[in-house]
C-alpha cells in the first residue's frame, strides 16, 4: 500500500463514526465443537471482549452421581467427553478404588493403557480433523476419519461399542482381549507409522495454514498457570506436566515415552504437540502389546461395593488434560459427593483472556487450537 | 521428587488443624473461612514448594455446614499438593472470593454458586454458570427438590 493511500484512510476513520458490535457465535456454530455460545463485542475486525456462555447439554452428572450405585456410575461417566470413554472411565474406577482399597491386576492395567492411548489417538484424530476443517482445509477431515475408523472396530471388536463402551470396572476391565485383537492392532500401529508425516503434508507445511496459526493465540506460562490450564494446551506453553511422567499411575512407569512441550505457546505450537503426541502415544501402545502379562483381569471384589467412610480424588492424564474425580463416601453403597474435574472447563476459562484484541477471524483458529469438548464443561 | 512436608505445612499454619490424609494428596488443611485468603495467599508463597495452581475448586454438604474444597498444586512439581477445606455455615452462606488470587477461580466460584448456593463477597461477576439464569434453587443442595424430579420406586 503506497503512503497516499493509508494516510487517506486514516482520514477517513478519524472523521467516522464507530460503534462496537455484539455478536453471536454459536450456540450452533459449525466450529464451537458443541452448543457453545460466544458473546463476541467488536470494534472492527477486533475482539473487545469474549464473554462463553455454556451450560446448553448440563445433564447433572454430579447430581446423578449421587443417586446412583459406583458400578452403576461407569456408564454414565462415558458421556461426560464422549470423545474420551476411556479417560473418564479409568479416573472414576481409580477413585472407586483408592475409596475402597481394591488392588487391580496387572493385566488389567495393560488393557487399560492400551485402550486409553487407543482413545488418545482417536481423540486427537478428530481434533486434528476438524481444527482443518475450521481453518478451510476439508481434506484432512477425510484422511482422519478414516484411521479413527479402523480404532473403533478394534473396540467394536473388545466390548461391542464403539463410543461409549462401559469397559472398565471398580478393580479391573470386563472383557479380555478377543482372539486376533493383538495382531490387528499391531497391523493398526504399522500402517499408522506413517501417517503424522501425510497429516504434516496436508496441513503442517502448508504456507496459509501456518500463516493462520504462527503466532495466533499466545499463552504466556503465567496465564497458563493462573487458569489451571492442562494437557497438550499446557505443554504447548512450555510446561513439561505429563501425569503419565510426572506423577505416573497404573502402569506407566514400564513404558518410554517422551513428554512433548513447545516454548511458543501459539496456536501452532499446540498444533505440534498434538500431532507428535500421536506417535507417542503409538509407541506405548506398541510396548504395551508386547508387554502384556498373564493373568486375571479382575480382582475379587464384593458385589455390594461399599467403600468404608472417606474421601479420595485420583486424576488421570486425559488427551485434554487432567481429568479429577473427587468422590466422598459415607460408608454407603451410593457416594454422598461425585465431583468432576474436567480439563476443558479450565482450558476454555482462559479463553476471554486470550481472544482480547485478537482479529475475528482468528477466534476459530484460537477455539479449534484449545480442544476443548463443550459437553464435558457442561457435565 | 519432592513433596510439601508436613512439618513445613504446621509451620505454615500454626492455628489451623494441618492432617495426614489417607486417600490423596499429603495433607489436609482445615481453616475458617474468613481465613481463606490469607492460607491460600501462604501457600502461594510456600518456601519449599509454592503451591500456585487451583487444580479444583468446588463444595460439599455435610451437618449445618458446606464446605469448601479446593485442590491445590505445584506448577513446578505437580506430585506437591494440598486440599484445603473450609467450612462455611448454611445460615450465612457467604465466603470471600479468590479471584484476586486464581483466574480460574471466577468460574470455578460461579459454579458453586450456581450448585450451592454460597456467595462469593468480592466477585466481579456472580452469576450461574451451567443453568439458566431463572432456575430456582441450587441443586447440589441436599434438601434440593424439584417437581420435575423422578422418584426412584421404592426410594
Amino acid at each position: 500500500m503506497s503512503t497516499e493511500i493509508s494516510s487517506i484512510g486514516a482520514l477517513e476513520t478519524a472523521s467516522m463514526n464507530t460503534e462496537e458490535v455484539t455478536l453471536n457465535m454459536g450456540p450452533q456454530h459449525p466450529s464451537t465443537h458443541g452448543a457453545l455460545r460466544l458473546i463476541l463485542r467488536l470494534d472492527g475486525e477486533r475482539v473487545v471482549s469474549a464473554q462463553p456462555d455454556f451450560g446448553y447439554v448440563h445433564r447433572g452428572m454430579e447430581k446423578m452421581g449421587e443417586t446412583l450405585t459406583y458400578p452403576q456410575y461407569i456408564f454414565l461417566s462415558d458421556r461426560i467427553d464422549y470423545l474420551a470413554s476411556f479417560f473418564n472411565e479409568w479416573g472414576y474406577c481409580l477413585a472407586a478404588e483408592k475409596l475402597g482399597q481394591v488392588e487391580v491386576p496387572r493385566r488389567a492395567d495393560y488393557l487399560r493403557v492400551i485402550v486409553s492411548e487407543l482413545m488418545r489417538v482417536t481423540s486427537h484424530l478428530i481434533w486434528l480433523g476438524a481444527m482443518g476443517m475450521d481453518l478451510g482445509a476439508f481434506t484432512p477431515l477425510t484422511y482422519t476419519f478414516r484411521e479413527r475408523e479402523m480404532v473403533l472396530d478394534l473396540f467394536e471388536a473388545l466390548c461391542g461399542q464403539r463410543m461409549t463402551f462401559n469397559y472398565m470396572r471398580i478393580g479391573g476391565v470386563s472383557r479380555d482381549l478377543p482372539a486376533g485383537f493383538v495382531d490387528k492392532a499391531k497391523a493398526f500401529l504399522k500402517y499408522f507409522e506413517k501417517m503424522p508425516d501425510v497429516y504434516d503434508a496436508l496441513l503442517s507445511k502448508n504456507p496459509i495454514f501456518i500463516a493462520r496459526m504462527k503466532n495466533v493465540g499466545t499463552m504466556p506460562t503465567d496465564m497458563a498457570r493462573s487458569f489451571a490450564v492442562t494437557g497438550p494446551n499446557l505443554r504447548g506453553s512450555g510446561t513439561a506436566l505429563d501425569l503419565r511422567q510426572s506423577e505416573p499411575y497404573s502402569v506407566y512407569p514400564d513404558f518410554k515415552f517422551q513428554v512433548i512441550t513447545r516454548p511458543e505457546g501459539d496456536s501452532l505450537a499446540r498444533y505440534q504437540v498434538r500431532v507428535e503426541e500421536m506417535r507417542q502415544s503409538a509407541a506405548i501402545i506398541a510396548q504395551a502389546l508386547d508387554g502384556i502379562p498373564e493373568g486375571d483381569i479382575m480382582s475379587k471384589v464384593p458385589r455390594v461395593f461399599k467403600p468404608p467412610k472417606g474421601e479420595a480424588y485420583a486424576r488421570v492424564e486425559s488427551c485434554r488434560g487432567i481429568q479429577g474425580f473427587y468422590l466422598v463416601s459415607d460408608g454407603s453403597t451410593k457416594p454422598t459427593r461425585c465431583r468432576i474435574r474436567v480439563p476443558s472447563f479450565a482450558n476454555l476459562a482462559v479463553m476471554p483472556t486470550l481472544l482480547k484484541g485478537v482479529h475475528v477471524a482468528d477466534v476459530v483458529a484460537i477455539m479449534g487450537s484449545l480442544d476443548f469438548i463443550v459437553p464435558e464443561i457442561d457435565r | 521428587m519432592s513433596t510439601v512436608s508436613l512439618e513445613s505445612l504446621r509451620q505454615a499454619f500454626p492455628q489451623a488443624a494441618v492432617e495426614e490424609a489417607g486417600g490423596f494428596g499429603p495433607a489436609v488443611i482445615l481453616t475458617s473461612v474468613q481465613e481463606l485468603p490469607a492460607a491460600v495467599q501462604r501457600l502461594q508463597a510456600l518456601k519449599s514448594q509454592a503451591l500456585d495452581v487451583c487444580e479444583d475448586y468446588t463444595a460439599l454438604e455435610e451437618g449445618d455446614n458446606y464446605i469448601l474444597v479446593l485442590h491445590l498444586v505445584a506448577s513446578a512439581d505437580v506430585t506437591a499438593r494440598v486440599t484445603l477445606k473450609a467450612p462455611v455455615a448454611k445460615a450465612t452462606a457467604e465466603a470471600p472470593s479468590l479471584t484476586p488470587w486464581y483466574g480460574i477461580a471466577n468460574w470455578y466460584e460461579r459454579e458453586v454458586f450456581d450448585m450451592y448456593g454460597i456467595r462469593f463477597v468480592g466477585h466481579p461477576d456472580l452469576r450461574r454458570i451451567l443453568l439458566p439464569e431463572d432456575w430456582v434453587g441450587h441443586p447440589l443442595r441436599k434438601d434440593y427438590s424439584d417437581d420435575k424430579l423422578l422418584k426412584r420406586p421404592g426410594a
